[in-house]
């Protein structure tokens, strides 16, 4: 396929990624303040870093920035959901396989650092 | 004034610069927490990748709805750049902080003669002297084009996302000269796609960083918010600012900050 064919499929695709991209970056950002303005709000202030997990785990205004952050870092791998359902229903099988093979090593990253990381997610 | 203003501010800081000069903002972010609020390297490279997710997410998403991205190539590669952050954001957790630092300098220095051939290069004009991008295809009469060397940019591609799960960067310092000048796609749409390709490759990146307690949350959150505010503000001002004046004042500025790395590396 060459970059002629794309554009009489992109206005969908381009719509729809540009939608999730702009959405979920709002909705992560604006649960990270929340998060911020609760700790800030209750003095809530861990003595130190901690893994994700931990942090989740925690509760509280610091969890839910940690939950807002988290949420930042999965956008990409929801715009990409996006883009192999309309793969899939544009029949663009190449475009599929790679696009879920993107996600599959995306999944592997998150579960691999949970692992390597000990996060108790 | 509190660390925590002072930490938003550095983001915005950053955040505005990458936006007008088409970077994802890390080059800047990772030595403002190290230098500026005494961060571990590992942690300022792991708090950066989730800066840099928010600033090219904001950013692929205007380029992506006007066209500009190629989406699909932009998948493709991002195949070789997950696996590489991956295994940059692993293997940045065994190695010495000297040695990352020692890595980013050369980054550093590589960015700063990236910007200063980009600066002293005559601007072609068109008859009414207006300045023109000769590689553009763009708008319904540009010519299209082919994506050529498919599995030599996958392969590229890898090394980008080393460079972006080991340095907290981007990787766009890699794949946009390698789309433009390996795969021969117009320069704007290099820019473009490569940005919309930063996200996946620095979501893969940072996981490495939040799962081994390597990102302090209450250290990202500030910076993250700054970071986003940033970007849409040079995004603004970038069609109003004469930007070769600021990439002077980045080129100075990341000088100084590569000097101090390699003085990090060296000095332990």
């Amino acid at each position: 396929m060459t970059a002629r064919d794309a554009p009489r499929r992109a206005p969908e695709l381009g719509r729809w990624i540009a939608t999730v991209l702009r959405a979920g970056t709002l909705a992560s950002i604006g649960v990270t303040v929340i998060g911020y303005a609760a700790a800030a709000i209750a003095g809530d202030a861990p003595e130190r870093a901690q893994p994700l997990g931990d942090a989740l785990a925690a509760g509280g205004g610091h969890a839910v920035m940690a939950a807002g952050l988290l949420a930042l870092t999965l956008v990409p791998a929801t715009m990409l959901v996006v883009a192999a359902g309309s793969f899939a229903r544009s029949s663009e099988r190449r475009m599929l396989a790679t696009t879920l093979a993107v996600i599959a090593l995306l999944a592997v990253s998150v579960i691999g650092s949970q692992l390597i990381g000990g996060g108790a997610i | 004034m509190p660390a925590d203003l002072l930490l938003a501010l550095s983001g915005v800081l950053a955040g505005a610069f990458g936006a007008m000069l088409g970077l994802g903002g890390g080059v800047l972010i990772v030595p403002i927490l190290t230098f500026g609020f005494g961060v571990p390297l590992t942690a300022a490279v792991g708090t950066s990748l989730v800066c840099v997710i928010a600033t090219s997410t904001g950013a692929a998403a205007i380029n992506v709805r006007a066209g500009r991205a190629d989406v699909r190539l932009g998948i493709t590669l991002a195949a070789g750049t997950v696996v590489g952050a991956v295994t940059g954001g692993v293997v940045a957790g065994v190695l010495p902080e000297r040695v990352i630092a020692a890595l980013f300098a050369l980054l550093l220095g590589y960015t700063a003669a990236t910007m200063i051939r980009s600066t002293l290069r005559p601007r072609p004009r068109a008859d009414d002297g207006t300045p023109v991008d000769p590689t553009v295809a763009d708008g319904p009469s540009a010519p299209s084009y082919r994506r050529t060397r498919v599995p030599a940019a996958v392969g590229g591609s890898f090394l980008a996302g080393n460079v972006s799960g080991l340095l907290g960067v981007g990787g766009g310092i890699v794949t946009v000269p390698l789309v433009h000048l390996v795969m021969g796609a117009p320069l704007r749409v290099a820019v473009a796609t490569s940005n919309f390709m930063i996200g996946i490759t620095a979501a893969a990146g940072a996981y490495a960083y939040l799962f081994r307690g390597d990102v302090d949350v209450r250290l990202a959150a500030p910076v993250v918010i700054g970071v986003t505010v940033g970007a849409a503000v040079g995004a603004v001002l970038s069609a109003r600012l004469d930007t070769r004046v600021l990439s002077g004042i980045f080129v100075l500025v990341i000088g100084y900050v590569a000097v101090r790395m390699l003085l990090l590396a060296v000095g332990g």
